[in-house]
């Protein structure tokens, strides 16, 4: 926006007085000390808006929101959010906070929600490392995350680190956060995290009958997770494993018709499913969290 | 920082001389020096806006302030390019500055008989409790064993050793970061 200094300012009076005249003219003093005045209460107005809103090197800059556009960065850094020591239970991830998130761990359930993406049809990214700061020799926990995620590379709830050591993903979102991709790093572990691949692939065809699931017993996970579940279905062939929320779980017995496995906690109201993978195929249903942290009613629905 | 300039200028009298009487020619001397003060001022603001503001037409450097809340179009970042050159029977060692750019790609030409490891220090990292992230790519010209290894506390995700030995003709890529000044360095490693 160009500056309007000078429509009044090229108004002044720059032949006033003339050589050789009266000076009894005094409105045309009054004249030019006005347009004065009045040309630097904008020239004011506009620098103050520069000072307000201008980007300063020599000072932190909220964009609110705005574009930078064709820049090309050089020996820049992201800020570090350093969660510290975590409990069991949910653990909140504040992309406003960093862009390299910390937190140390024991063993236990853990479930990451994150919050305050940027907005819808922009890349947000962040790094997530996870510190086992259990000095025995092999801890083992349960990660998961809520929302919609979608998981690329082997991923399991069930990570068995070292002491002193950090497990890292990679988690990103287009759509602030409808649907959130994480993908691991690894662990710098001296023993690789323990996956539970399991038997065949969901939605093959093995020959044999497709499994089935009855039902999901409770019909709601409360919101602390730590419940035992129990999965009533058929054609629990050998093999046969179950992911939640698209990550393989570890679960503790099975039959052909009978799984049981240990919820992790979550949100209330998240849905979240359950899905039983055999070397036949696969089924699944979509099984909601409610609120029994004692702070008020459930809120979710029931199974699919 | 709100602007001060009209502090001066509404000391300028627009009602003077005031016609019908005799002005003091002081009243003159005010306004001349009220207006020279708006203007001192003003240079003075602009100033610092031309000194630390940003502009479309140069390279800006910030010094480490915080620029957040904010979404990068079209945006990319520096890299160096070097050969090297030095890859024999003793050991050599190359260091590699952060503030030079985040991809640092190095062409390396490999004395077939050589046998010694070439090692990396990267300096300049950023501060401590910010995520500082570089690639590096090793493009090595022989199919002679290379070996080359990133120095410092470093832990390569997948790797238990400090030294890697390739031996193509193609790319290696790190990804190393640090959110403690380099003290302790994670990477992970793609050929």
């Amino acid at each position: 926006m160009a500056s309007t200094v000078t429509t009044i300012s090229s108004t002044i009076n720059v032949n006033f007085p003339k050589f050789g005249e009266s000076l009894s003219n005094v409105g045309e003093f009054q004249a030019n000390f006005k347009k004065i005045y009045n040309s630097f209460g904008i020239l004011g107005k506009e620098v103050n808006n520069y000072l307000n809103d201008a980007i300063k090197k020599d000072d932190a800059n909220d964009f609110g929101g705005n574009v930078i556009k064709s820049a090309v960065l050089q020996n820049h850094s992201y800020r570090v959010n350093d969660l510290g020591s975590v409990d069991n239970g949910l653990v909140t991830i504040n992309y406003r906070e960093g862009a390299y998130h910390k937190c140390n761990i024991n063993s236990g359930y853990y479930t990451f929600n994150f919050v305050n993406w940027s907005q819808q049809n922009t890349l947000s990214k962040i790094r997530l490392e996870i510190y086992n700061q259990s000095t025995a020799t092999t801890s083992t926990s349960f990660i998961g995350f809520s929302g919609k995620v979608r998981y690329y590379g082997t991923l399991t709830s069930q990570v068995s680190l070292t002491g002193n050591s950090s497990i890292f993903y990679d988690v990103w979102t287009v759509d602030s956060g409808n649907t959130i991709s994480i993908k691991p790093l690894g662990s710098l572990s001296t023993i690789e995290p323990t996956y539970y691949s399991g038997g065949g692939g969901s939605g093959g065809g093995g020959g044999g009958p497709l499994p089935t699931i009855t039902s999901v017993i409770p019909g709601l996970f409360g919101s602390i997770g730590y419940e035992g579940i129990t999965i009533i279905g058929t054609n629990f062939v050998a093999g046969t494993y179950v992911k939640v929320n698209n990550i393989a779980i570890t679960t503790s017995t099975g039959s052909p018709t009978q799984i049981t496995f240990t919820s992790a906690p979550n949100i209330p109201g998240t849905p979240v499913s359950v899905e039983v993978i055999t070397s036949n195929g696969s089924t699944s249903t979509v099984v909601y969290y409610y609120d029994n942290s004692g702070g008020g009613g459930g809120d979710g629905g029931g199974t699919e | 920082m709100a602007s001060t300039i009209t502090f001066y200028s509404n000391l300028i009298d627009i009602n003077y001389p005031v016609v019908g009487q005799d002005n003091d020619t002081q009243g003159f001397r005010d306004n001349f020096s009220a207006i020279q003060s708006a203007f001192a001022v003003a240079s003075s603001e602009l100033s610092n806006l031309q000194d630390n503001g940003v502009k479309l037409t140069e390279t800006n450097d910030f010094n480490y302030n915080t620029i957040k809340n904010v979404t990068l179009q079209n945006t990319s970042e520096l890299v160096k390019n070097r050969n090297i050159s030095t890859i024999s029977t003793s050991n050599a060692y190359v260091s590699l500055d952060y503030t030079e750019g985040s991809y640092h790609k190095c062409n390396l030409t490999v004395n077939p008989s050589g046998t010694g490891t070439l090692s990396f220090s990267i300096v300049n990292w950023p501060a401590s409790g910010n995520y500082g992230r570089m690639f590096l790519e090793l493009y090595a010209n022989s199919t002679s064993t290379t070996t080359v290894s990133i120095l410092g506390n470093t832990k390569i995700i997948g790797f238990n050793t400090g030294s890697i030995a390739f031996n193509q003709t193609s790319s290696i890529f790190y990804e190393l970061w640090t959110i403690d000044n380099g003290t302790n360095i994670y990477g992970t490693l793609s050929n």
